[in-house]
């Protein structure tokens, strides 16, 4: 896709005032809910802000769904970084997604192999069809980008630091869990991170710590 | 008496007469010599540009449990060199195999004889041996030889022997080319993993331009691949650790550019020039897609895009392209189509049957303005 198409697309975007106020840092592909009747197969470490994850359908062995995702220092870094992923698309033209999905979101059009591209917080996320069967991949992107703005329903308390430093605020988990990441939610902000610290909250701060399948962490901190 | 080490990098510096330095994968790190090492067991593999050869390939080699004060004459043979063919047909045929399959895949050269001091302690210097390898000339051609060599010392009139050492030995054409380094950035030395596949699509291809066109048909070819618009291996570096792993698992997809990325970057590693080159704005002619089957009309597809990536023979000036992502339709009349594999095929030269105009229908293809060798991660 032309770089002036997407720019068109996106630059009001990235205009916006933000106040999502969510980061995701040390974020991994496969630390996402499980896509449905499916068994995780594959994960990558591309690059160190790149991972990817790939499903495999059960009882269908030419299914299978990709998830790639990257982290950005920020929502506005991440949107710009939408401008390059559409670039490396062949396709002249790649529609708009739905509306409700990330902050704004394009998808491969009918009658193409099934894909989605969107921004959620700081991440650029793809999800793909990846295997020989055509898959619907929006029903599993919407999960996704649910999952991960959503507000722990559970967390308990500890396991991660926030602390103020440098004008900002350094998030630090108290354990190494290799799948974990951590989510960082202070709404009205617009926050950015610079390394381990985060810059840009108005209001208090809530961490989670996050690893599939084991106990949510979070501690808050006010500003 | 016992081999200590084998050397086969012995000089960082130059190719024209050892091996050429490699790495196991992004993150092992250059592989120093001595490639083969007795205790603590040490087996890494070697590779020898062909083309970057002049004059003698040379190992350096040690051993212990020699002769206290005196010298030795040393060779090693090829362990598994076929022997005189069995008598009747069957056991002829099946020489004949042995011989083929030994010239392809077995014992890069012969060690030539050399006298060996020993100190007092019966311990070698390191020292010089010469290689006897047809494959290491210009005749010599793309392989991944497994080398054994028995090693023996001159007994009166008699070879006795004393050792066995075996060796994962590749051969490529010339020294590998951009990305690929032969110092600096560790991680861009030449993977073993990727000579692996490398060598495989390329096997017993003796120039560049077949080596280059094995490893598009390659690209173009496997089994468990399909064809998505939207680049799935990298589009600042490649992603080719990935790739490999892909290769070998289940199905997935990829898009022009990571077949541009494969088809440079694994022929390069071989000795190639090539280099990843976009053009802009085209609806295509049909074409049989990524894999496709020219007998199945559904695989012959025609899109709309905004570019397309390709290879090209050092830069955009040579006008000379492979594709690994398609092949284009040789065919004047719309209800037969012939596949032609683009490889080494002249991009826009007048003529109808060139690149452009069998690929392109309406739109400018205009080219980028540079070209590129991402880097490998």
């Amino acid at each position: 896709m032309q770089r002036e198409e997407s720019v068109k697309l996106i630059d009001p975007v990235i205009a916006k005032p933000r106040d999502t106020g969510l980061l995701l840092l040390g974020f991994k592909a496969w630390a996402v809910p499980a896509l449905p009747e499916s068994d995780l197969s594959m994960r990558e470490q591309l690059t160190p802000a790149t991972t990817r994850a790939v499903w495999n359908l059960r009882g269908r062995p030419d299914a299978r769904v990709a998830l790639t995702a990257t982290e950005h220092a920020s929502v506005r870094d991440a949107l710009r970084a939408l401008v390059r992923d559409l670039e490396a698309n062949q396709l002249a033209t790649v529609p708009q997604g739905p509306t409700d999905l990330g902050e704004i979101s394009f998808v491969h059009p009918n009658g193409v192999v099934p894909a989605v591209f969107f921004v959620t917080g700081n991440l650029t996320i793809a999800v793909s069809n990846f295997g020989r069967e055509n898959v619907e991949v929006l029903p599993f992107a919407r999960v996704v980008d649910a999952d991960l703005r959503a507000r722990p329903a559970q967390a308990r308390d500890g396991g991660l630091a926030l602390t103020a430093e440098r004008g900002g605020v350094r998030a630090r988990p108290l354990f190494a869990a290799p799948d974990a990441y951590m989510r960082v939610l202070a709404p009205g902000s617009d926050l950015r991170k610079e390394d381990d610290t985060i810059f840009g909250a108005t209001g208090d701060i809530e961490a989670f710590y996050i690893e599939p399948g084991r106990e949510t962490y979070g501690t808050r901190i006010g500003r | 008496m016992q081999l200590e080490e084998v050397h086969f990098n012995h000089d960082l510096n130059s190719a024209s007469g050892d091996a050429i330095t490699i790495c196991r994968d992004k993150s092992s790190g250059a592989i120093v010599a001595p490639e083969w090492q007795r205790a603590p067991v040490k087996r890494e593999p070697a590779a020898y540009a062909r083309d970057a050869i002049s004059g003698g390939v040379t190992i350096r080699v040690k051993f212990s449990g020699g002769p206290s004060n005196a010298t030795r004459r040393i060779r090693a043979i090829d362990a598994n060199a076929p022997t005189t063919p069995p008598p009747g047909c069957a056991g002829w045929i099946a020489w004949l195999i042995q011989l083929i399959a030994n010239a392809i895949f077995g014992t890069v050269a012969d060690v030539m004889p050399k006298n060996v001091q020993f100190d007092a302690a019966g311990n070698s210097a390191l020292e010089s041996f010469t290689l006897n390898s047809p494959y290491l000339m210009p005749g010599g051609f793309v392989s991944k030889r497994n080398t054994v060599w028995k090693w023996q010392y001159k007994s009166k009139r008699h070879w006795v022997d004393f050792d066995v050492s075996q060796h994962t030995i590749y051969v490529i054409i010339d020294v590998p080319m951009a990305p690929w380094v032969q110092s600096g950035d560790p991680t861009q030395l030449p993977w073993a993993i990727a000579l692996d596949q490398a060598c495989a699509w390329a096997l017993a291809r003796a120039t560049k331009d077949q080596v280059a066109e094995a490893i598009t048909l390659g690209v173009n070819r496997v089994s468990n691949v399909t064809y998505t618009p939207s680049t799935m291996f990298g589009f600042d570096d490649y992603y080719l650790a990935s790739y490999l792993s892909h290769l070998a698992g289940g199905p997935f997809v990829m898009n022009c550019t990571d077949c541009a990325d494969a088809v440079t970057t694994l022929s390069n590693l071989l000795g190639c020039n090539l280099a990843e080159g976009q053009f802009f704005n085209m609806n295509t002619k049909p074409f049989l897609t990524l894999a496709g089957d020219p007998n199945n009309s559904a695989d012959w597809v025609s899109w709309s895009w905004g570019y397309h990536e390709i290879c090209w023979l050092n830069d955009y000036s040579s006008n000379t392209v492979w594709d690994g992502c398609m092949q284009l339709d040789m065919s004047n009349n719309p209800a037969v189509h012939v596949a032609k594999l683009p490889a080494k095929m002249p991009f826009e030269t007048g003529n109808p049957d060139d690149y452009k105009p069998r690929l392109i229908a309406t739109g400018a293809g205009s080219l980028n303005s540079f070209v590129r060798h991402r880097k490998v991660v």
